[in-house]
């Protein structure tokens, strides 16, 4: 008994092996390797019949999308038994190292929305915040730290969609290019973080936010007030102005600035925001623009006052 | 003189104080207005230095954390 199933086993062995030479191309003693490409992967296991496992032994072969043989080019077909072991094809999918397929806000996407990943070539990442005009000119708006490189970056430097953190690359992800920025002061108090760049192509942006739509016109924050924001890590949140007429220091690259005429904002379901969502546009209930996120703490975020960014970069939304 | 006036005088002050980060204006515990101190951690020095009240506003200690650019 034992030894019929120890040679049933080593038959299975030898089955698998050969099909991880045939389909896989790993090297086998006595078969010339070669690949289909459809075959994902090769194990053992029961036979499945209308979705119900059964107690027979049988090869798996696991393929990306199971179609019918007669579909296929005769040598891509799985026969019905390998050296006298039965197959079965099961569909898996095509396994890909590490992540799945990232959500929209942390991959490419054209035309792009704000609420998405983008990010200055030398940097992490960051949010597009939104859409904004200056005269007939339209911009992407996010923080200088995300599209200026806290001031180290150049006017017509590449911005990537998704930013480098979410594997954007120059050459094929290249979105806008910077167009200004509002430098970062080490010797007095800042009022914003705020870059724009010129979209490279014009319909390769949207004006709409992710969950949240269009912003038009503008208000300011006050105790209390309910705002909301679509960023590129914690996604669409809710909070209240639980601060304003803040005055602080924010940490960077280079040590800790001071900011003045900011406020704070407490997330209504966990956290209001999170590594990745600067630049993320903060809007009241009637999408009325009152802040650009920049910073926070695990308690807390801090984000500009709407005015001052306008008033700096003379920027209104696309509405 | 107006909270925020109050605030702006003194903030540089408050500042100075060992684990300050901030100064704000807030919703305190019993619904009024508040100075708020910000502090990323809130110990007993720093609430011993802290005072309770400045030029008719009170004061609160509010922990933060550590605030950095995201």
């Amino acid at each position: 008994m034992n030894e019929a199933l120890g040679a049933a086993a080593a038959l299975m062995n030898r089955a698998k092996r050969i099909c991880e030479a045939c389909y896989l191309g790993i090297a086998t003693e006595g078969v010339t390797p070669s690949v289909n490409p459809n075959v994902q992967g090769v194990g053992i296991g029961n036979k499945v019949v209308h979705r119900i496992p059964t107690k027979e032994k049988v090869l798996q072969v696991y393929v990306g999308r199971k179609v019918y043989g007669s579909l296929l080019p005769a040598e891509q077909r799985i026969p019905d038994e390998i050296e006298g072991v039965p197959t079965d094809i099961v569909e898996t999918g095509i396994f890909q190292i590490g992540r799945k397929f990232p959500p929209i806000y942390q991959r490419r996407v054209r035309p792009a929305p704000a609420g998405v990943s983008v990010g200055h070539k030398d940097i992490s990442t960051g949010t597009f915040g939104a859409l904004v005009r200056e005269g007939g000119d339209t911009y992407i708006l996010s923080n200088n730290h995300v599209l200026a490189n806290e001031n180290l970056g150049k006017v017509g430097d590449n911005i990537l969609q998704p930013g480098p953190y979410d594997g954007g690359r120059p050459d094929r992800d290249t979105i806008a290019q910077l167009a200004g920025f509002v430098p970062l002061k080490a010797d007095e108090a800042n009022l914003v973080d705020a870059a724009i760049a010129t979209p490279v192509v014009r319909d390769d942006v949207a004006p709409e936010i992710l969950n949240i739509g269009r912003a038009k016109g503008d208000a300011e924050p006050e105790v209390d007030l309910f705002v909301r924001k679509t960023g590129r890590t914690t996604r669409y949140t809710e909070g209240h102005v639980t601060a304003t007429d803040v005055t602080l220091r924010v940490g960077y690259s280079n040590g800790a600035l001071v900011f003045t005429d900011q406020f704070l904002i407490s997330g209504t379901r966990g956290k209001f925001s999170d590594g990745g969502d600067s630049g993320s546009l903060i809007v009241d209930k009637d999408n009325h623009a009152v802040g650009l996120l920049f910073a926070g703490s695990p308690f807390t975020t801090v984000a500009n006052r709407w005015s001052n960014v306008a008033k700096a970069l003379r920027v209104k939304p696309v509405s | 003189m107006s909270i925020e006036d109050t605030k702006r005088k003194h903030e540089a002050d408050l500042m100075k104080i060992e684990g300050v980060i901030g100064v704000g204006i807030g919703k305190g515990r019993s619904g009024g207005r508040v100075i708020q101190v910000l502090a990323d951690e809130v110990t007993r020095q720093l609430r011993d230095r802290v005072p309770p009240m400045i030029d008719g506003f009170f004061v609160e200690v509010v922990r933060v954390g550590e605030v950095r650019k995201l």
